[in-house]
């Protein structure tokens, strides 16, 4: 898909067309990354794919009933069939055998599917399967909303800015019910604030996200909105205040990245978007702090340093104990390591003063020392 | 609470009981959970609920609070049905049942004891922070208080869950093996905080595991085995007969 439909224009328009895409695209960012904080502390990343893929049926029918695609029935009709979804996925799963995965797995692409054939026998409405996969971010700016005629902007700004104001006022006002719900439902449900109840308004909203977010990014990509920068964040932060902020900040850097990427690569905007907030989760994967995989080595290896360390010293003062030298040779003999690391772990415990290191090249212990290797053997 | 002279006789129904539990059956699929359980938790008293793996114990207090779908029967809570009594009941869940990555620290898990008291919409405050603090500090954990949950240890993290009962301030307080896998100082820690709320007439009904401590630490035991095996005061009750028919394996058997 070409970035841009190809139309002539002026320079000021082409400016604020540019800023309606980027508006756009800041926005579903932002709304489907605060949302999906809750759906990845959840472990309900499947459950909002169901739900935005199935948001079609609703859509689709609803533009046969009005014979366009006016906003309001567009998003009663998709937020209908995304409670639909979650739904007969709860109803399946607690009702038999099967899991919630394969629940899932059941419903949503029967409902997609049945939006599919009736995509594809629309013939006089105007709305097509790449739409539906990929969005149309591009036409944006051409898609105005009129108020009694009278041209008052950019349609996908309005519901999308009206459903950040609604985002917003939903996690602010529920914030403590949506959190004891989401951390401990036995809770929830024993203090009397009804967690299945909090679970359908989520859903509600997930659903209204996904319809909005649906036009302008489709049915596959708006998983990468709800769920990447919310991973990222997860391992970013330990503070759920802080997790919302920083992945609505994280969506809205792929969405202004992801676009800028678009228009110098000629490439989809959607696509480029999902991509670059995919860079920033694996950049996140790696380097965070805490949870980062480089920290996570780091750490093991010093855990393995200190271990090491300690067994050093316990050898050290058995062999005086004993009555018997140890040199750097008898640490590699004795435990088995290699001439360089039993050097350096030696020079180690040299610098930190727990040994001394005579002129036949024994290692004997400081006070120091052997404080550290009791420590250790205790 | 008064006490009766005649304490030979039938001693359960003497007692003030606020839990009262009628031909209580739940089943999970096609197995029966609990088969038709009559039980009365008396008030006041240190109550341990034991049996073997799989018995129903953890579903029994469930059951109580409606956490789990009640096949049939009745429980009643200060005689009318849990969720009229909610506020006087807290519940201190298995550690494995909520996820410890999630982000939150020590303090803010034990204030959630305190939501159900602000009610919907209201946000916590200064009070409940404050409140919850001290209920941190009665375990031993202020200095945790901002530490990122998955960072406590084990025991640590069951003192949380018994902080936010506190913080509760219950009548009734059901626990589900808040000692088992639990390091010493936690064990003593929580032990001595039961002690002073069954003083002050609070009612503890516990699941429980390690049978060697029954007697030590309980003065009431409810034997279960999917059927009531048997109930009452631990010395009258706790007895090696009553021991095999709660652990032998024929008793599940019979329920069919």
């Amino acid at each position: 898909m070409k970035s841009k439909p190809q139309i002539k224009k002026g320079a000021i328009m082409e400016i604020s067309s540019d800023l309606i895409i980027i508006g756009t695209a800041v926005l579903v960012a932002a709304n489907c990354a605060s949302i999906g904080v809750f759906l990845v502390l959840r472990q309900m990343a499947m459950m909002s794919d169901a739900i935005s893929h199935a948001v079609l049926l609703g859509i689709v029918i609803a533009i046969f009933a009005v014979g366009g695609r006016e906003p309001i029935p567009v998003i009663v009709g998709g937020v209908l069939s995304g409670i639909l979804t979650v739904s007969l996925v709860e109803l399946l799963y607690r009702s038999g055998k099967l899991k919630q995965d394969s629940s899932i797995g059941i419903i949503f692409p029967f409902l997609f599917a049945i939006g599919v054939i009736l995509v594809t026998q629309a013939g006089n409405v105007h709305i097509d399967a790449q739409h539906v996969l990929y969005g149309s971010i591009e036409f944006a700016p051409f898609d105005l909303l009129y108020l009694d005629e009278l041209n008052i902007g950019s349609k996908s700004l309005w519901v999308l800015g009206i459903l950040a104001i609604a985002n917003v006022s939903f996690i602010g006002i529920l914030y403590k019910e949506l959190k004891i719900s989401t951390f401990d439902k036995s809770l929830a449900l024993g203090v009397g604030l009804m967690p299945l109840l909090v679970h359908y308004l989520l859903m509600i909203m997930v659903a209204t996200t996904a319809v909005v977010a649906f036009e302008s990014v489709g049915a596959i990509l708006v998983i990468a909105f709800f769920i990447v920068p919310a991973s990222a964040s997860y391992l970013l932060t330990e503070r759920l205040s802080r997790m919302l902020v920083l992945s609505v900040s994280l969506g809205t850097v792929s969405a202004v990245i992801g676009y800028l990427f678009a228009i110098i690569a000629d490439v989809s905007i959607s696509g480029s978007m999902a991509t670059t907030a995919g860079i920033i989760f694996g950049l996140t994967w790696v380097f965070a702090p805490n949870r980062g995989l480089i920290s996570r080595w780091r750490r093991i290896s010093k855990q393995r340093f200190e271990i090491d360390l300690g067994i050093v010293l316990t050898l050290i003062q058995n062999e005086h104990d004993a009555d018997r030298q140890v040199s750097t040779s008898t640490i590699s003999n004795s435990l088995g390591w290699s001439k360089e690391y039993s050097k350096k772990l030696a020079e180690f415990v040299k610098a930190q003063k727990f040994v001394e290191i005579d002129a036949q090249g024994n290692l004997i212990l400081t006070g120091l020392g052997l404080k550290k290797a009791e420590n250790f053997s205790n | 609470m008064m006490e009766q002279k005649s304490s030979e006789k039938n001693s359960r129904a003497e007692k003030k009981s606020s839990v009262i539990i009628r031909n209580l059956s739940v089943t999970y699929r096609t197995e029966p959970a609990l088969w038709n359980i009559d039980l009365d938790l008396p008030d006041g008293k240190m109550i341990a609920i034991v049996g073997p793996n799989g018995a129903g114990k953890s579903t029994l207090i469930k059951a109580v609070m409606g956490l789990v779908p009640i096949t049939a029967g009745k429980v009643s809570v200060f005689g009318k049905s849990y969720s009229k009594n909610r506020n006087k009941v807290a519940y201190v869940p298995q550690r494995g049942s909520v996820d410890w990555d999630f982000p939150t620290d020590a303090l803010d898990v034990v204030e959630m004891g305190l939501y159900g008291k602000l009610g919907w919409f209201h946000r916590p405050n200064s009070k409940t922070r404050d409140l919850a603090l001290e209920c941190l500090d009665k375990v031993g954990l202020s200095d945790y208080a901002e530490r990122q949950i998955g960072e406590l240890s084990g025991g640590q993290q069951q003192r949380v869950f018994v902080a936010r009962a506190l913080a509760q301030n219950a009548q009734i307080y059901l626990m589900d093996e808040p000692l088992n896998g639990v390091d010493a100082i936690t064990e003593k820690t929580i032990l001595s905080i039961l002690e002073n709320l069954r003083k002050e007439g609070k009612t503890i009904v516990m699941v429980h595991h390690d049978l060697q401590t029954v007697d030590k630490y309980f003065d009431w035991v409810v034997m279960v085995n999917r059927n009531l095996i048997a109930t009452g005061p631990i010395k009258e009750v706790f007895t090696k007969t009553n021991l095999d028919r709660t652990y032998q394996e024929k008793q599940r058997m019979s329920i069919q």
